[in-house]
């Protein structure tokens, strides 16, 4: 049995809790995102053989008004990058927290979700930013919480990349 | 020897010399030699000999342990392997060995399942029928909560209900234990969530470092105990242990000490903690309050000897109560009932009897009446204040005791009359009469039927001494007559015996003269002659030295009596001078 720690960041309204709850079948509880910031889930998967416990630290987005809170990242064996598609500013916000969570986690395995890939016509995100992104070494997917697309590929690539190590 | 040294020589030694120098270096560097030869012969042997193995393998093993599990897990096969083959070639061998522990430990695994289980039972038994059960039930019914819940809720003291062992930096959990029938929410959510809360309460309180020592919800606490890379928490419902948070720590240092790499090391797989399961089961304790009660009981056999023996001592007591009460109540009745006895307050304190109250000095001593009925004086403790009562009985009491009548004399109070009868000599008649008045409660006293004494002597004498008579001459009124002077001399003496007597009674003598003359005597003088020739007698005679008040003289009239001579009447006169008549 291996359990890891995951931590969900992105933007306010990017579709994070979205995404982990077509991700996962249990959800502790709505109430302690705005109580204290954070709202955890839980996945279990197999990868590689092995059962996998996936615990999903959905991390409030993070704006003007909250900030990301470093002791919630620490521990974490991984961490997935939130944006919106159709908000190019989104994609922004998450170089810059792909920063701070390196500064606190090291060099973790991570994947950039774009999100709202069902309503891919009006997107802001080009497939240029991407391709810059892409040869600094991210792995990006496109995903959406509302149809499930790319959802499952998505945290099952994380889940392995963290298990290999 | 190189060219360069034979050169500075010279010349080749001398063949005789070789002996010589061998000897000299054997001397000054043979031992030496010899040393440097052994070390060459071990350097140039490339394996390691046993000998040189078994001088440093203890320290070795000893050192290595220390550092590292590796060795551990190094021997780890080998032993295991070895143990395989020993029980495969002869079981008995181990069987031998381990039955020194295995027998305790089979009977010690089955005595505690067997108390559980009859405890289990019990508490069944006792919660489902008894009143109580019977109120649970409601109160389960009432809120919605299981019956078992309800059940926790009255009877424990505490108990551990999960214990969770997290790493520290990622909060996932390690190992879960939980007591048997508790209902979990998902640990594994459980744990992320209290490091969750832990980050949230350090961040917002700057405290530095995940700190939460306790955590209270209702009916359970959450105690949490740390170490560097793992903290064990324990749910507890009910009231924590003072020993638990201990208990927990050491726990924690017993873990981190076995598991140190593991936990130092730790990337998600948390299998090597399952062998942390025995100590985290450790804290799975619990105390029921009915479990205290029973040890608070005494046991059946004291319990058969302590119970009669306070029922008898209560029996005793409460014997010796009733009837010290009872002989209380009955000295209060009798000394409400005596004459002369008033009680104001009684008190039986402590075994100390206390009296205020009224005694008239002519009652009966209390305490006296008291010790009839079974009260020791030296309990008693009596305050009586004097008083006189007009009882009757205590009037008369009174007055016996004033007026120290003589046997004879018999008392009796008519309203507020002392009535006295009897026989009494005359000066107590006459103390009576003076004293009687100053006697409280008597207003009149009653003589008439008490006989005086003295009195009756007089009169009695008086009456032998009356009607004497003395004889004359015929027709003489002279007493030379020698047998009528002889004749007064004797009534005379008789007199002197009859004041005297008189003298006691309070009353005076009279003689009285009756003068006389026979029917054949003419002269009508001579009976008043005699008569005064009679008294004249006596003032000649007897008054002289007798006190006239005492005798009284008179007389000198003619009777018609009709002999020659004169007839001594006597009277007693009382100081109210009436006649008292003689018998």
């Amino acid at each position: 049995m291996i359990r890891k720690k995951i931590c969900m960041l992105g933007s306010y309204a990017v579709g994070k809790t979205s995404l982990v709850q077509r991700f996962v079948e249990d959800v502790f509880s709505d109430r302690y995102e705005t109580t204290i910031g954070v709202r955890i889930l839980k996945k279990q998967l197999q990868v590689e053989g092995a059962d996998v416990t996936l615990m999903l630290w959905d991390l409030h987005g993070d704006d003007e008004f909250q900030r990301v809170r470093p002791s919630y990242l620490r521990g974490a064996s991984g961490y997935l990058l939130v944006a919106d598609g159709t908000r190019a500013d989104t994609l922004e916000k998450v170089a810059e927290l792909h920063d701070f969570a390196g500064s606190h986690l090291g060099d973790v395995p991570f994947l950039l979700l774009i999100n709202k890939r069902d309503l891919e016509g009006e997107w802001e995100v080009d497939g240029e930013m991407e391709e810059r992104l892409k040869r600094l070494g991210w792995s990006i997917h496109h995903t959406s919480a509302r149809s499930g697309d790319g959802v499952e590929a998505a945290f099952s690539e994380l889940a392995h990349r963290m298990v290999r190590g | 020897m190189p060219d360069a040294e034979k050169g500075a020589a010279g010349e080749e030694p001398a063949p005789d010399a070789k002996p010589e120098l061998e000897q000299l270096r054997e001397l000054l560097v043979g031992h030496e030699q010899r040393e440097l030869r052994e070390l060459r012969e071990r350097f140039d042997r490339a394996e390691v000999t046993a000998e040189d193995v078994q001088r440093v393998l203890p320290d070795a093993v000893l050192l290595r342990s220390r550092s590292d599990d590796q060795l551990s897990e190094a021997l780890t096969p080998t032993i295991e392997g070895a143990i395989e083959g020993s029980v495969r070639r002869n079981p008995q061998a181990l069987a031998d060995a381990i039955f020194p522990v295995i027998g305790p430990a089979i009977r010690k695994s089955i005595r505690e399942a067997m108390s559980s289980l009859l405890e289990s039972i019990n508490r069944t038994v006792e919660h489902s029928l008894s009143p109580t059960g019977i109120r649970w039930r409601l109160e389960a019914a009432r809120t919605g909560r299981p019956f078992a819940e309800i059940v926790l809720k009255h009877s424990l003291v505490y108990r551990i209900e999960q214990v969770f062992l997290i790493h520290a930096e990622t909060a996932l959990l390690l190992e879960h234990v939980v007591a048997p029938t508790v209902a979990t929410t998902d640990p594994e959510m459980v744990s992320s969530m209290l490091g969750a809360i832990q980050d949230f309460v350090s961040d917002s309180f700057s405290a530095g470092e995940r700190d939460i020592q306790t955590v209270e919800f209702g009916e359970l606490t959450l105690q949490v105990a740390s170490g560097p890379h793992a903290l064990v928490a324990c749910v507890v419902r009910g009231i924590s242990p003072p020993t638990l948070r201990e208990e927990m720590q050491q726990t924690v240092e017993d873990i981190h000490a076995s598991r140190s790499k593991d936990l130092r090391v730790f990337g998600g797989d948390v299998a090597p903690f399952v062998m942390t399961r025995p100590s985290l089961q450790g804290l799975l304790v619990e105390q029921r309050a009915e479990k205290e009660k029973k040890k608070n009981r005494v046991g059946p056999a004291v319990l058969m000897v302590a119970v009669p023996v306070v029922v008898l001592g209560l029996a005793i007591w409460a014997f010796n109560s009733y009837h010290a009460s009872r002989r209380w109540s009955g000295a209060l009745d009798a000394l409400l009932e005596e004459p002369g006895v008033v009680v104001i307050e009684a008190d039986l304190d402590d075994g100390v009897h206390r009296i205020r109250g009224l005694r008239d000095a002519a009652a009966r001593d209390p305490l006296e009446l008291l010790q009839q009925h079974g009260i020791a004086a030296e309990t008693v403790d009596a305050r009586w204040e004097p008083y006189h009562a007009l009882e009757p009985s205590l009037v008369v009491r009174r007055a016996r005791t004033a007026l120290a009548p003589p046997d004879s004399v018999q008392m009796e109070l008519r309203g507020e009359t002392l009535v006295v009868w009897g026989r009494a000599d005359h000066a107590w008649i006459e103390r009576a009469e003076a004293e009687a008045r100053f006697v409280v409660g008597v207003t009149a006293l009653d003589l008439s039927t008490l006989i005086d004494e003295d009195a009756e002597a007089a009169r009695s004498r008086a009456g032998n001494l009356s009607n004497r008579s003395i004889s004359f001459a015929p027709g003489s009124a002279r007493l030379d007559y020698s047998y009528s002077r002889t004749e007064l001399s004797r009534f005379c003496d008789s007199i002197d015996e009859l004041v005297d007597t008189a003298l006691f009674a309070g009353l005076r003598v009279r003689v009285v003269v009756h003068g006389g003359k026979a029917a054949n005597e003419d002269d009508p003088r001579l009976a008043a002659a005699r008569a005064e020739a009679v008294r004249e007698w006596f003032e000649e005679r007897y008054f002289g030295a007798t006190p006239a008040h005492d005798l009284v003289v008179s007389g000198s009239e003619a009777v018609s009596w009709d002999r020659n001579g004169v007839l001594l009447g006597i009277e007693l006169v009382d100081r109210d001078g009436a006649i008292v008549p003689p018998r």
